[in-house]
Formats: structure tokens, C-alpha cells, sequence
């Protein structure tokens, strides 16, 4: 899924100045604790979190996360998103909640557990 | 470039152009014509001087820029990058042979497919290289502060660029910045001040914590997934879930901690298969 495609099933806004690239996620992790991030062991993926703190940012970039979304109509701080800038992390804000931002995502595809 | 194009006409009023910039939180819209041939662009200053002029009623063919400078489907990035330099604009529309817009390109476009060209896309030739990595032994000291939040990281961050500059292979490089970061995080959280440092050869990393105090009064219980002493301040942070110990031990090929009240030791060692 395209990072243009969770912006449009989230009805999500990008507040980071590169959001509408060509990257690709596989999988999401939402999470408020970081060391439940940290321990998600899955590649190109997306952090969904209601946490607002730099090191949110950090911990992404621990990980190679490729996108973070703040759920519930969260909007981070200027050193937050210049921070995930520095990173080249693009970064979303929904306002759906994280359980339903998960739901969402999963709904339309994203990291489907194949039945196989 | 961004293909989901939002566009107008050149027979809206200038007011109309303005709210839909302003709902769609866009800064320039390019007008096209019923042929979709790009006929002009107009952006928040031609919105500005119209308000000025106490014009807004004006259609958008009246204060549009014409001809405005377009980059072709076909141009490089490197091409892209002449044009921002020569013209300083904020937005390039693409066009196609027919002159029918196809997409717009901004700067943070381009500097999304430089990161790739130059990040991303080297980690992932890395990957497919495998091949022995050769250089000398990198030694790094970084010393971490006690409830310092703010340079938290700062030591994982460098262990895991300098590993991303030598080649090393991802996921080893991912395996030695969570158990770097999860042991500098302890360090701000618990201790007054510690130290980090890291031994980097082309067959191991091994990383070093140490801090001065207070020491891990159980260390079996620390071990344990979910076991936390971390204040509820701590813990709004997103930290201290208890996941840090085991977290680090499930990222190391080798684990050994000591602690008293004078200080602990950790030594994490992962090999670089």
C-alpha cells in the first residue's frame, strides 16, 4: 500500500513536507509504548500512535518505520515534525482513534494475515 | 510527482479558487482547459494581490500566470532540479506530449526520490551485496546523561548510522539500535548518568552500558516481559512498559548484565551473520 493510499483511508493530513512519495508500506504497528514498537520485528511499516513525543520519531528511526500517523486528532509540535523531517519520516495525523486507524487499515489490505 | 491532481478551470471566479486552496490546504492550483491541455497556474500570490485589489470576483483567466514553465514527463530529476534552481518556483506541472497535465512536481517530491536514491536505495543494495564487509575496527564512546529526554536516542542514532555508512548488513544494524536504544533509555530513566560504548568490526558489534547507579534491585524480575519500576511520568513518555531488558535480550546473540547499588553493566553482543 502506497503512503498516499493510507493517507486517503485514514481521510488523513500530512503535516511533514514529504508525504506523496512513491514508498510502500506492508504492515502497521500501533502502539503507544515504545518498547512495544521497538519489538515489532516486521519490515515497511507503518506506526500508528497517539503518543505525542520526539521520541516517537526516534524509536521510528530505531526501526526503519516508514511512515507515522498520530491517531484522535493529535497534531505533534514544531520539533516534533522537524525532527521527523531530519528523519525523512513523512508523518499523517487522523482522527480516528488508534483502534479504529488499525481496523481501517487493515480493512483495505494492509499487513491481511493470508488464511493459507 | 503527485499524480492526484487537483485543478480548476480558468472560468472560476478568483474566489473560488481561493476556497478550494484553502480546503484542500494546497498553495497553487494548475487551470486547465476542457482539453486538459495546462493553460496557466495560479497560486496563493496571485490570491493575495487579487484580495488586494478587492478583485476576487474576477475569473481565474484574468490573474492566472500564463505559460507557466513545465517540466515534461520524460525530464530527469537532475533536469527537475536545473529548473528549480533557474526558476525558484515552488511547483513544476508535468506535461505530457500533447501538453496535457499529468502531473505536479514540488520540492519535497524531489527531495523524497534523492533520499531514496541516496538512503534507501543504498540499504537496499547493501542487502543484496552480502558480501564480506571489510574495514578497521570502529570504536565509539558516547556518554548519556541521567532524565536527559531530549538527547535520548542520540548514542543508538550514531551506533546505527556509523554501521549504515560501513555497509553492514540491516538487520544486524536494526537488532544493535533497538538494543542500544532500549539500554541508553534505561540509562536516562533509572541512572544519573552513564556511558555508552561500542566496538564495531566487520564480525560483531558489541555494545557496552554501563551507569553509576541505583542498580537493578532484582534482576530475574527485570527480566520478566511486562515488569516495570518506571514512575507514571515515565510511562505518559510511552517508556518503562517493562519491555526494555527483554527486548535487548531478544535482539543480542550475546546477553550479560551485573548490577549493584554502585552501578550496572551491560554487555550486548551481535554478530554480523
Amino acid at each position: 500500500m502506497t503512503l498516499l493510499e493510507v493517507k486517503k483511508v485514514l481521510n488523513a493530513t500530512c503535516v511533514t513536507q514529504h508525504c506523496l512519495d512513491a514508498r510502500v508500506v506492508e504492515t502497521a504497528c500501533g502502539a503507544d509504548l515504545m518498547s512495544d514498537v521497538l519489538s515489532h520485528d516486521k519490515e515497511k511499516a507503518v506506526l500508528l500512535t497517539g503518543l505525542i513525543h520526539p521520541q516517537v520519531i526516534r524509536t521510528a528511526s530505531m526501526i526503519d518505520i516508514v511512515c507515522v500517523v498520530f491517531v484522535r486528532d493529535k497534531i505533534p509540535g514544531q520539533d516534533i515534525i522537524d525532527l521527523a523531517e531530519i528523519n525523512n519520516i513523512p508523518v499523517l495525523c487522523t482522527k480516528y482513534p488508534l483502534y479504529e486507524s488499525c481496523g481501517l487499515l487493515y480493512k483495505a489490505g494492509l499487513g491481511v494475515i493470508s488464511s493459507e | 510527482m503527485t499524480k492526484e491532481l487537483i485543478t480548476i478551470t480558468p472560468d472560476l471566479t478568483v474566489r473560488q479558487a481561493k476556497e478550494l486552496m484553502r480546503t484542500k490546504e494546497i498553495s497553487g492550483v494548475p487551470v486547465i482547459d476542457q482539453d486538459q491541455e495546462l493553460v496557466g497556474i495560479i497560486s496563493v500570490a496571485d490570491i493575495f494581490r487579487a484580495m488586494e485589489g478587492d478583485n476576487l470576483d474576477a475569473k481565474v483567466a484574468e490573474i492566472m500566470t500564463k505559460n507557466p514553465v513545465c517540466l515534461s514527463e520524460y525530464d530527469t530529476v537532475g533536469q527537475a532540479l536545473s529548473a528549480y534552481r533557474q526558476y525558484k518556483y515552488h511547483r513544476f506541472p508535468v506535461i505530457d506530449d500533447h501538453k496535457k497535465l499529468v502531473g505536479i512536481l514540488t520540492a519535497g517530491d524531489i527531495v523524497a526520490r534523492l533520499s531514496q536514491l541516496l538512503k534507501i536505495d543504498q540499504v537496499e543494495d547493501n542487502t543484496e551485496k552480502k558480501g564480506p564487509v571489510n574495514f578497521t575496527t570502529h570504536n565509539i564512546e558516547y556518554p548519556i546523561p541521567g532524565n536527559n529526554f531530549e538527547r535520548a536516542g542520540e548514542a543508538a542514532g550514531t551506533i546505527k548510522r556509523i554501521m549504515t555508512n560501513l555497509g553492514m548488513n540491516p538487520s544486524v544494524i536494526r537488532s544493535a539500535a533497538v538494543a542500544a536504544y532500549e539500554a541508553e533509555m534505561n540509562v536516562v530513566i533509572h541512572a544519573s548518568q552513564g556511558l555508552l560504548t561500542a566496538e564495531i568490526t566487520p564480525e560483531a558489534v558489541t555494545i557496552t552500558v554501563t551507569d553509576t547507579g541505583p542498580g537493578i534491585n532484582d534482576i530475574s524480575q527485570a527480566m520478566k516481559p511486562g515488569y516495570s519500576t518506571a514512575t507514571d511520568e515515565i510511562r505518559k513518555m510511552g517508556f518503562g512498559a517493562g519491555m526494555g531488558l527483554p527486548n535487548i535480550k531478544k535482539s543480542a546473540d550475546e546477553f550479560s548484565i551485573e548490577s549493584s547499588p554502585q552501578g550496572t553493566i551491560l554487555v550486548i553482543k551481535i554478530l554480523a551473520k
